[in-house]
């Protein structure tokens, strides 16, 4: 199947009409296969030891029409923590360029930037088939495109919650996961380590006396992922 | 002599005062036949001027260097000149094939350089890929931010690709440098193009290029078990977790890499589906809100009718467009609280709300529409055609498509995608 039959196909679909399965799956996957292919060289770009590359691949960003999360992430540690001035100013010009949240400076002495402490992403906990893990979207797509996650539930009563495409805000925070739903609001889980550049994070759960039915029901009516006080 | 590079600003001072750099430009642009190349041209000399260049091992085993630009040697003039030439043709050659690549990179597309690629082996077509995209999207600016200003200000590196070679040539050459392990086979298949074997040899590198990562797509739908994504995205992810996790390293798959393109499927999945949901907003704004400026809806209209768009899309899209013109739904509550809230004329909202004050008033301000849309030809077969219908010159269309872009984008982010999906990209 040709790239311009895959074009097509997607088309077709978004206007409304009817396509052939094999022709839409063939089409959404060459779409990201060339999607992905595209992120990791832009990537390697801002990650490339030339900072001329690297402001290059910044300013580059800005100029496309849609930032791909992983990007983004990269951007923001870009921003925050390159050691060429003009890098971090491309960067961060890019950031804002796409309307995103840009690094706070690091306070003096410390590593890491301090990030607002009001940033809280409502999550949906949701079962698919009953054999299969909980999937975990954000609550509103807006917030967090692409966000996913899966609860892997542990013989030991306890629970991991794996994470990717965080909110490029969340890159090197430890947040914290909150049930929110009946008998109030209730700290359940804590990230085991930063949230990586490409956004990625997995949140522990210990067992706790609650059944892991309960977790689930709990998390089922209302998540949180934020970051801790202080 | 041995050349010792100087400072950018004195080094483009000296070209352009002592050697006539610009009027040199102007010269081998006009026997190259491509105005317009002026500054691109002078800047990719500047920095060829500037680059390092040790003695090198040539064929017959004598060390020589490359490009022998020496400001202070007697045959500098003639040299500069030969390479303004040599910079000429391959920008000729080259300059569409490069803009194709940088654009479509913005795009997140990759339709130009899988013409390119030099992969052989099956497995590891997307990281070649994807380090030959890296290498051309840092190894220089694009071709319209190349000028003189730009290399005065000094955002050159040493690698960067100026037109000396070949684009193919020098992505195979990179390549090689970063992966010294394919050699042997790479360079047995670098080849010096004249301007007229460029067609040829895309269209024979596209073949091969096809069948290989046709091959890797097919092989990675399979996998991710994508047939009807569209239903159930999270469950098919879960399939293709679980065929993931069955794989042997004898497959000759790379799961890492499966595991990210997994993320981009989810993505893309769900991108269609917005952008479906969208689409009849999208139509709506276009025909109640952006009434008010016919010029520029008469650019967006034809955009959406191009030739290279699927027919049946554009029939579907000139149908829905036609039908919110009696549909007494559009515009919708959320359309019209979009519309307010964003960046755009205030004029869209009060078109907007001048068609909700009645069936009657309605009417009345659409028959134009309706006849416009009637009128308008079905199928355009490019910007060149839509600038001679509208009696205007093809950069007027592109500043208008461009301008419509931002403006439904601003609107909402999916209204913007979906119109560039149909309409941008194209020429």
């Amino acid at each position: 199947m040709s790239s311009e039959e895959d074009r097509r196909a997607l088309e077709r679909f978004v206007a409304g009409l009817p396509v052939e399965a094999d022709a839409l799956a063939h089409g959404i996957t060459a779409r990201a296969v060339e999607r992905s292919i595209v992120v990791e060289a832009v990537v390697n770009g801002l990650s490339d030891a030339d900072p001329v590359a690297r402001r290059r691949l910044a300013q580059r960003t800005a100029r496309m029409p849609e930032l791909d999360p992983r990007i983004a992430s990269r951007l923001a540690v870009l921003a925050g923590v390159d050691d060429d001035e003009q890098v971090r100013e491309a960067s961060a010009e890019a950031l804002r360029v796409h309307g995103l949240e840009l690094p706070s400076e690091p306070a003096a002495g410390t590593a890491g930037a301090r990030l607002p402490r009001d940033l809280v992403l409502r999550l949906r906990v949701s079962f698919v088939r009953s054999e299969a893990p909980p999937v975990v979207r954000a609550e509103d797509p807006d917030e967090a495109p692409g966000l996913l996650g899966r609860l892997h539930l542990e013989a030991t009563g306890a629970a991991r919650l794996e994470l990717t495409r965080l909110p490029p805000a969340f890159v090197g925070t430890t947040p914290t996961l909150r049930a929110t739903g009946w008998a109030g609001p209730i700290d359940v889980g804590r990230a085991d380590g930063p949230v990586s550049a490409d956004a990625a994070v997995t949140i522990r759960i210990p067992a706790t006396a609650a059944t892991i039915d309960d977790l689930v029901d709990r998390l089922v009516a209302g998540a949180e992922l934020l970051l801790p006080e202080g | 002599m041995k050349h010792r590079p100087a400072s950018q600003d004195s080094l483009i001072s000296r070209l352009v005062e002592e050697f006539g750099l610009l009027e040199l430009a102007d010269r081998a642009c006009a026997r190259a036949g491509i105005p317009g190349r002026e500054q691109p041209l002078a800047y990719c000399l500047v920095v060829l001027a500037g680059k390092a260049d040790p003695a090198r091992s040539k064929a017959g085993g004598q060390a020589e260097r490359t490009y022998r630009l020496d400001p202070e040697a007697v045959d500098f003039p003639e040299r500069l000149e030969a390479w303004a030439g040599v910079i000429a043709r391959n920008l000729r050659a080259w300059a569409p094939v490069y803009d194709a690549i940088h654009d479509e990179a913005d795009r997140y597309e990759l339709t130009t350089l899988r013409g390119l690629i030099q992969a052989r082996r099956f497995d590891d077509i997307a990281d070649r890929m994807a380090l030959e995209l890296t290498l051309v999207l840092a190894g220089g600016p694009r071709l319209d931010e190349m000028s003189l200003a730009l290399a005065r200000e000094g955002a050159v590196s040493p690698r960067d690709y100026v037109f000396q070679t070949p684009l193919r040539r020098w992505v195979a050459t990179s390549v090689v440098r970063v992966l010294p392990r394919d050699t042997d086979s790479l360079d047995d298949h670098v080849e010096v193009l004249a301007a007229d074997d460029l067609v040829t040899t895309l269209e024979t590198a596209a073949e091969e290029g096809t069948d290989v990562l046709a091959a890797y797509i097919a092989q990675v739908a399979a996998l991710a078990g994508t047939r009807g994504l569209l239903a159930d995205a999270i469950t098919r992810a879960d399939a293709f977790e679980v065929t993931l996790a069955r794989l042997r390293p004898s497959s000759g798959q790379d799961p890492d890499l499966v595991t990210r393109i997994r993320a981009a499927l989810v993505h893309e999945a769900d991108q269609l589906q917005r952008e479906q949901r969208a689409v009849d907003n999208m139509l709506a704004y276009v025909v109640l809100a952006m009434r008010v400026a016919p010029k520029l809806q008469r650019v967006v209209v034809l955009s959406l009718r191009l030739a290279g768009i699927d027919r049946l899309a554009v029939e579907s899209l000139a149908v829905g467009m036609r039908r919110v013109v009696d549909d007494e739904r559009q515009p919708t509550p959320r359309l019209v609280r979009l519309t307010q809230a964003a960046a755009v004329p205030k004029s869209r909202s009060k078109a907007l709300a001048a068609i909700r004050t009645g069936p009657e008033r309605r009417a009345a301000a659409m028959d134009p529409v309706a006849r416009m849309l009637d009128e308008l030809p079905p199928i355009v077969a490019d910007l060149r055609a839509i600038a001679k219908h509208e009696q205007t010159d093809v950069h007027v269309v592109e500043v208008n498509r461009s301008s419509a872009a931002g403006e439904l984008t601003a609107v909402d982010a999916v209204f913007g995608q979906v119109f560039r999906r149909y309409a941008m990209g194209r020429t």
